[in-house]
């Protein structure tokens, strides 16, 4: 494999000794940000890795401590629970990811359901939206890998480098706060969701979710916008939280979104739904 | 700081099985990772929740990343070393603290340490050797500047007040020690004799 070259700009390359040593803050993640989006063929990871080699060797002084067996279990336990569905694509039961197209973009017929009048009395958004939840097939599950490879990115700029860049360069954009709804369980769900419709981007950061079994639920996001069809939200995406601390997640909306209203978190079945029977979990609205 | 042994090269590369779903390559992993990863967590962490919590999230950036390793860029341990450490000190940052580098209460009511197996002394060893290679030939204030700054987790500033050193003598030896053993990974990779002498000519 040919080796990329370290960048010659200092600064370019202070930032990435300091993301290795002692971190960035948000301002340099930005900046670092641009320059790696600037310059994709500079070798991103090198002085990372050359720390991380540095510590193993001074690490050789000190005795290594086992990881503790309860701890050992559980995250087998997590990468066993994360990947049955992979195992299940594998053995036929589903369509291999690999081949598998990227279906036409989903959007939620909506209906009205005597569930929504509960709800209704936030904004007609929200009632819109709860009244349409209803049960549908499962999206192409290789929109969801698709959009998990995205955000495995290691010479790319991580999601919440993204996200401090759409921050810093979008002129447009909106930031709502999470707030969880009826179910006790999601009382503590915070962090907020930002998008430009400008540039048809926006993250999620999530606080206090509870994690999810892969194998049998994914978080789902919808997207009400008026401006399409307010009865009618778009499929942001789905994916998963592995543990109770901070995510960030980028959104992928399945069809233009122009003036976002509010945003919803649903748990759905592995892979999402077309049209979900809620309940919503958590909302973000201005 | 003994002499180095040379490289050796992974027997049985446990990343890329992960990738493929081999649920045993976990298990392999854990046995060949779990030690590092809970001394880099408890060394960037102040409780013992907190270093699980750590441990938890470098492990799923470990297996969410499996695929992208490359065995010719670097050692498995490197790479496993560089995904937690990222998220160690994205975890340091947002909590505004540098690491603990004493030893900490928690670490008693931790198991003793059970003996290595071949394979994580082996690991160890070939991930430290063509680092130490190069910190050998470091002048000792050089060597103590990486130490502070990568194990430490020390700011810039605070190496530069303690070793009575300008700030920009302190940048300069962390950029220069770390081009320098990122040139001495690529030439463990390559197997060929290194060329760039650019970490010396800035």
């Amino acid at each position: 494999m040919t080796r990329l070259d370290l960048p010659d700009d200092d600064r370019f390359l202070d930032l990435l000794v300091a993301r290795a040593t002692v971190g960035l803050d948000e301002q340099e993640r930005v900046e670092l940000g641009e320059l790696l989006v600037d310059a994709p063929e500079v070798d991103a990871i090198g002085i990372e890795l050359a720390a991380a080699a540095v510590d193993v060797a001074f690490m050789q002084e000190e005795p290594e401590i086992p990881l503790p067996s309860h701890l050992r279990s559980k995250v087998a336990a997590q990468w066993q629970e994360a990947h049955e569905p992979e195992r299940a694509a594998s053995s036929g039961q589903t369509t291999p990811m690999a081949t598998q197209p990227v279906g036409p973009a989903k959007v939620l017929p909506l209906t009205t359901s005597p569930n929504s009048s509960s709800r209704a009395g936030t904004r007609q958004s929200r009632g819109a939206f709860l009244g349409g939840l209803g049960i549908a097939a499962a999206l192409a599950f290789a929109v969801f890998v698709g959009w998990q490879l995205r955000q495995q990115g290691l010479n790319e700029p991580g999601a919440a480098e993204r996200r401090d860049l759409l921050l810093a360069q979008a002129t447009d954009v909106v930031r709502w706060q999470w707030k969880g709804l009826e179910d006790p369980a999601f009382a503590q769900a915070g962090g907020d969701v930002i998008w430009s419709s400008s540039r048809q981007d926006g993250y999620m950061t999530l606080r206090g979710l509870p994690a999810n079994d892969p194998s049998t639920q994914q978080y789902q996001l919808w997207i009400v916008d008026p401006g399409r069809d307010e009865k009618h939200p778009v499929d942001g995406g789905v994916f998963d939280v592995p543990s109770s601390g901070e995510i960030v997640v980028p959104i992928a909306a399945k069809l233009a979104v122009d003036s976002p209203a509010a945003f919803a978190l649903t748990l759905e079945q592995p892979g999402g739904v077309v049209v979900s029977a809620g309940p919503l979990l958590t909302l973000a609205q201005p | 700081m003994s002499a180095p042994d040379p490289p050796k090269s992974d027997d049985a590369p446990i990343l890329p099985r992960i990738a493929a779903g081999d649920s045993a390559a976990v298990q392999e992993a854990l046995d060949r990772f779990g030690g590092l990863v809970w001394s880099l967590a408890r060394r960037f962490t102040r409780s013992a929740a907190d270093a699980e919590d750590a441990v938890q999230e470098v492990f799923i950036a470990v297996w969410s990343n499996a695929g992208r390793y490359d065995a010719s860029i670097a050692s498995e341990t490197t790479f496993v070393s560089m995904l937690a450490r990222r998220r160690l000190i994205d975890r340091l940052r947002k909590k505004g603290r540098e690491p603990v580098s004493e030893s900490i209460g928690y670490v008693a009511e931790m198991p003793a340490e059970e003996g290595k197996t071949p394979q994580q002394q082996l690991e160890i060893d070939e991930a430290s050797a063509q680092a130490e290679a190069v910190l050998e030939e470091l002048r000792p204030e050089q060597r103590d500047v990486l130490r502070l700054s990568i194990y430490g987790g020390w700011s810039h500033q605070k190496i530069s007040e303690q070793l009575s050193l300008p700030l920009g003598t302190v940048k300069t030896h962390a950029r220069r020690g770390l081009i320098r053993i990122r040139e001495q990974l690529g030439v463990a990779a390559d197997e060929k004799p290194a060329t760039d002498n650019r970490g010396d000519s800035k």
